[in-house]
């Protein structure tokens, strides 16, 4: 063959190949796995032991192995005893006083759990370093005191009613060994983390996969039906798939566009007991605090009109029938569910209105702004991360959208962490993006996203702050309800961004390998609790 | 005793295929033809000719197969993407972004590394021997990994691709004109045009470059097909053009999750490009041939 005729040769080859994967036999591993080893095919995580420093979707590597002191229980979502037997507020919520068991034993023999593994745990949350998403709620917390081995008291600044929360499964507080500290030091925690869990840590290959093995001897019996549990990370959906299809995972995280392909292939779909997540498109460049340098006028959205004519430009029932497959129903403020301290009802009744699509109107508000067709140019950025695969696919869709209003768009496609670094260093005036964030109370929701000092910068001015810190202040229900409808109002009337859809987190799994699982979906990570990953029977 | 081989024996027949590129590597008509069809035409008249706007689509129509499978319209004729675009109207848009990127890539990194060359033969010395230096390190770098690189640095935008495709090209010309000066700066006219008075400029652009352009246009040429590969190899990588700009690289990668149930978002587009890369190579080899004297003699 002709040097020159090799190109041409490799794409078809290349065609041939991507073909090959549609008529790819399943192979014969689901039987091998029973009982032996389960492969979940996960698109991946930011790879590191260091829980500290990592956003809670990443949580999913730490979830079979380090415990809390809290747990969220898979059927009712309710905070039930896990390392911590009892728990308490003091009537302010200043104190909350935690009774731990007795009898937890660390693997790899660096002892029982006792108050001074808590207390180092927390300690780990207040390094410079620290970047978890509820790093600075723990940051609030004045004093942690050990008043004997099995008790233990964290005494806030302020008020803080949102403790059993992060405090549980669903928080990002994982007890890890004081004594392996003392010995090891950071360098042996990165490389053998000892928890208390089900499963305990064996290994990771970088970009590759986490493996763990099963503890015979858990602490309150749980006991995982298979004894190897192995994390294959694919970034690639159809790679996951693959993976699943052949028999190389036996769970894989796919967006539901594949999970169509998976189930035509005898898969089975697992959703989350709850709806826990909402996706939501955020407006970058929106720092209302007077005098805050990264402010810039010239940012089409600091406009009203401008955000509101970008919502309504969005056909929501079409985008959740097509990308979503209509799993997912509204959400009207981002963030708040039903279940949320200051949910208002009348939202619903207003929603149509006022974010509803009618590409008209949008065009009339754009140009009202003084944008007129083909005047508006700005960059919608995607990425993926485990349960959040369909990114990509809302940003084209908002691109087509908001072409038929007359607004050009580009669209890049990063990676979660460079997306995550822009919205931080307040660098992110050039662009919108979608994002799937979890459930977690309103009060730690409003601090993680429209605090002026928090870290992310989405939306923030003097009027959430404000109310904010009185929100923070209070613990009457009623006022605390109040308050938090009084933002969350505010927010829905401001167009503060684009609130799309709620749903559950789904995975899809062979039914050879898996014929049960229950998960609540609303643990950090997600896709959790695979000690309650049950087989088919013998 | 004579000598026995396929060839010679009375019932061999060369295979049909290989027969039919010999013909078309002889005759440059079906290159020509192809490259119109494919990749001319739709480039120069692509709002004219594409059914559709590229980047309009509709979620209600996505994902509609072409117009001879069952649920596919003649309105698109090629079916639909996964946000409801035309595919065919993306491929004829998608053929004016190949051509206009690999004509600029390629006169800029032309332009760059026959100047370069020119120098390189014509001073020879130390000034050859940078220049060269840095020719074998642009051509031992990893094509894919540099461009990779260079786009996750600057960000994927049409200049920085052209940027990338011209840091990737300069070389291959450097080389070739180089080679070529030192044997044509020995010849007599150039020693004539030097004692005539002659500046080393007007030598190296009147008198050498003339010399050099037919294995200019030919590199020029298998290059075209070089560049949309590569450039399509980008994009299919996130490192090329943006989205939702209609480049063939993308619309495979937006496809490649989809193989199995929308085969048809990834296929054409993949088609598009092997049979664009395909006439271009026979079209530089005729051309090879032809300007090539001791091919053409034979």
């Amino acid at each position: 063959m002709r040097p020159r005729l090799v190109s041409p040769a490799l794409v078809l080859l290349l065609v041939a190949l991507l073909f090959g994967l549609g008529t790819a036999p399943m192979s014969g591993s689901a039987q091998e796995a029973k009982g032996q080893r389960l492969v979940f095919a996960s698109a991946g995580f930011d790879e590191s032991n260091r829980f500290w420093v990592v956003a809670r979707p990443d949580h999913l590597q730490y979830d079979p192995f380090l415990e809390t002191l809290l747990e969220v229980d898979p059927k009712t979502g309710e905070y039930t005893p896990r390392l911590a037997e009892k728990w308490s507020a003091s009537p302010d919520f200043k104190e909350w006083t935690f009774i731990l068991r007795k009898g937890v034993q660390f693997h790899f023999g660096y002892g029982p759990f006792t108050a001074r593994d808590v207390i180092h745990s927390h300690s780990m949350m207040m390094r410079p370093e620290a970047t978890a998403t509820l790093a600075g709620f723990w940051r609030q917390v004045e004093e942690v005191k050990a008043i004997n081995d099995h008790e233990v008291v964290f005494r806030f600044k302020r008020p803080s009613t949102v403790m059993p929360y992060a405090a549980s499964r669903a928080g990002d507080l994982r007890i890890v060994s004081k004594v392996q500290w003392d010995k090891e030091g950071l360098e042996g925690f990165e490389k053998r983390p000892a928890g208390t869990g089900s499963y305990r840590y064996v290994g990771r290959q970088p970009g590759l996969s986490v493996s763990f093995e099963r503890v015979d001897n858990h602490w309150k019996g749980e006991k995982p039906a298979f004894k190897e549990l192995v994390f294959r990370l694919a970034r690639e959906e159809s790679t996951r798939l693959a993976l699943l299809l052949s028999g190389e995972a036996h769970i894989a995280d796919l967006p539901r566009e594949l999970q169509k392909d998976a189930l035509k292939r005898g898969m089975k779909i697992y959703s989350s007991s709850f709806p826990v997540d909402w996706m939501t498109v955020y407006l970058g460049g929106q720092y209302y605090m007077p005098g805050d340098p990264a402010f810039k006028p010239d940012v089409a959205w600091t406009k009203k009109s401008v955000r509101q004519a970008l919502n309504m430009a969005i056909n929501r029932k079409e985008l959740l029938n097509t990308v979503f497959a209509g799993k997912g129903s509204m959400t009207y403020v981002t963030g708040w569910s039903e279940k949320s301290e200051g949910f208002n009802p009348e939202w619903q009744h207003r929603f149509d209105k006022m974010y509803g699509y009618d590409p008209a109107k949008a065009k009339a508000l754009l140009k009202e702004a003084g944008y007129g067709p083909g005047q508006l140019k700005f960059k919608i950025l995607a990425f993926t991360e485990p349960g959040e695969s369909e990114g990509p696919q809302v940003a084209e869709a908002l691109g087509i959208y908001y072409k038929d209003i007359g607004v050009a768009t580009e669209i890049e496609v990063l990676d979660w962490a460079k997306v995550r670094e822009m919205f931080r260093k307040k660098a992110i005036q050039c662009c919108i993006w979608p994002n799937i964030i979890s459930w977690r109370p309103s009060e730690e929701w409003i601090r993680t996203s429209y605090y002026s000092k928090s870290p992310n910068h989405h939306y923030e001015n003097e009027f959430v702050d404000k109310h904010y810190d009185a929100l923070t202040k209070s613990v009457k229900p009623d006022e605390r309800q109040r308050i938090a409808r009084t933002i969350a109002d505010h927010l829905f009337e401001e167009f503060a961004d684009i609130p799309l859809f709620w749903f559950a987190n789904e995975v899809v799994a062979n039914p050879k390998v898996v014929a049960e699982w229950v998960y609540p979906g609303l643990a950090a990570g997600r896709s959790t609790h695979f000690h309650l990953v049950r087989p088919p029977a013998k | 005793m004579a000598t026995v081989t396929a060839r010679t024996l009375p019932w061999y027949s060369p295979p049909r295929v290989a027969q039919a590129m010999r013909q078309a590597r002889r005759y440059p008509l079906v290159p020509l033809a192809m490259l119109t069809f494919l990749l001319v035409i739709p480039a120069v008249l692509a709002t004219q000719v594409a059914p559709h706007d590229p980047l309009k689509g509709a979620l209600a129509k996505r994902l509609k197969p072409p117009a001879w499978q069952q649920g596919g319209t003649i309105e698109h004729p090629l079916g639909t993407d996964k946000v409801g675009r035309d595919i065919l109207s993306r491929i004829i848009h998608g053929a004016r972004v190949s051509l206009v990127v690999s004509l600029v890539a390629i006169f800029v990194g032309g332009a760059l590394g026959t100047t370069l060359g020119l120098m390189s033969g014509y001073f020879g010395g130390w000034v050859d021997a940078l220049l060269m230096r840095l020719v074998d390190i642009s051509l031992s770098l990893p094509t894919i990994l540099l461009a990779l690189v260079l786009v996750a640095a600057v960000g994927p935008s049409f200049g920085t691709v052209i940027g990338v495709l011209v840091v990737l090209l300069w070389a291959r010309y450097a080389r070739l004109v180089r080679g070529e000066t030192l044997a044509i700066k020995e010849r007599d006219f150039i020693a004539r045009a030097r004692v005539a008075g002659a500046s080393h400029t007007r030598i190296m652009a009147r008198y050498i470059f003339p010399n050099v352009v037919n294995s200019l246009i030919v590199l020029a040429t298998l290059q075209v097909g070089y560049v949309i590969l590569l450039e399509s190899a980008l994009s299919f990588l996130g490192a090329g053009l943006p989205r939702p700009t209609p480049a063939w690289g993308l619309m495979i990668a937006d496809g490649r999750e989809l193989i199995v149930t929308a085969w048809w978002v990834s296929m054409f587009p993949g088609l598009a490009i092997m049979l664009t890369v395909l006439a271009l190579n026979l079209l530089g080899d005729w051309l090879r041939d032809h300007f090539d004297p001791k091919l053409r003699h034979v």
